[in-house]
């Protein structure tokens, strides 16, 4: 199913991907969630969040809130979905039934209302973000004429040497 | 019957994975052309004795129940259909 999904792209670096996902999973561990990621040969990465109280198991496989983190032109992109936990896609027994869609729209429905869709994507963006000032590459739209300060991120006339805001060497 | 009274998830796919005619046919692993054929035949039967032991009432919303299942698998295959075509 392709309908029941939230994702977004965002100006970075992809060579973030992985600190990016380790960010993400770290998070869900942190609440509480079982949590599985695993490096894509894409170069990309698919996480699987699940908790066994709000998740429903179909023919004994375990559904996840599934995120995947890749390369999109360039840029990254980041997608959270409905899924299976450990299963880069849903397996066919599951996808063939021929009531699939209502289970998919009843676990999409728990997702929304936890908001474990926006929160993925929240954490993502913002560790592009923390993360983009140390690599060379950023989360926002950085003006050409500007150069962010890498210890306290305001942005300064290109050619400074030290920041306008902390004094530190740009 | 069709939603679980604790979680309230619907869970025909459990009843499935219980049932007598799928842990039989799926005993292999395998599933042969008699297998469906005959699996057909019971859902054909099954069908003929609701349409002969329901009120008029509970057929039409049976019935109705059906063909909005269909209608839903109808186009969740052909919404991934599409997909595919990209």
């Amino acid at each position: 199913m392709g309908t029941f999904k939230s994702s977004k792209i965002i100006n970075g670096s992809p060579t973030l991907i992985p600190q990016v996902g380790r960010d993400v999973m770290n998070y869900f561990i942190t609440e509480g969630y079982d949590v599985q990621g695993d490096s894509l040969i894409s170069g990309g990465y698919d996480i699987s969040v699940s908790k066994g109280s709000i998740f429903k198991a179909v023919l004994g496989m375990k559904t996840a809130l599934k995120i995947i983190i890749r390369t999109q032109g360039g840029q990254i992109f980041i997608e959270a979905g409905v899924g299976v936990f450990g299963q880069q896609a849903i397996p066919t027994i599951i996808s063939m039934l021929f009531f699939w869609p209502v289970l998919v729209t009843q676990i999409w429905g728990i997702i929304q209302q936890s908001n474990l869709d926006e929160k993925a994507i929240e954490i993502a963006e913002s560790s592009i973000y923390k993360h983009s000032h140390g690599s060379g590459g950023s989360a926002i739209t950085q003006p050409q004429n500007s150069i962010f300060c890498t210890n306290c991120g305001k942005a300064n006339l290109a050619g400074s040497k030290y920041c306008g805001e902390c004094g530190g060497l740009l | 019957m069709f939603f679980d009274k604790q979680t309230g998830f619907f869970n025909l796919d459990e009843q499935i994975h219980l049932h007598l005619s799928f842990q039989k046919i799926m005993e292999d692993q395998l599933v042969t052309d008699e297998e469906v054929t005959e699996q057909s035949q019971k859902v054909i039967n099954l069908l003929k004795e609701l349409e002969v032991e329901l009120s008029a009432a509970d057929l039409e919303k049976v019935g109705n129940a059906f063909v909005e299942f269909g209608v839903l698998y109808a186009i969740s295959q052909i919404r991934q259909l599409q997909d595919l075509n990209l």
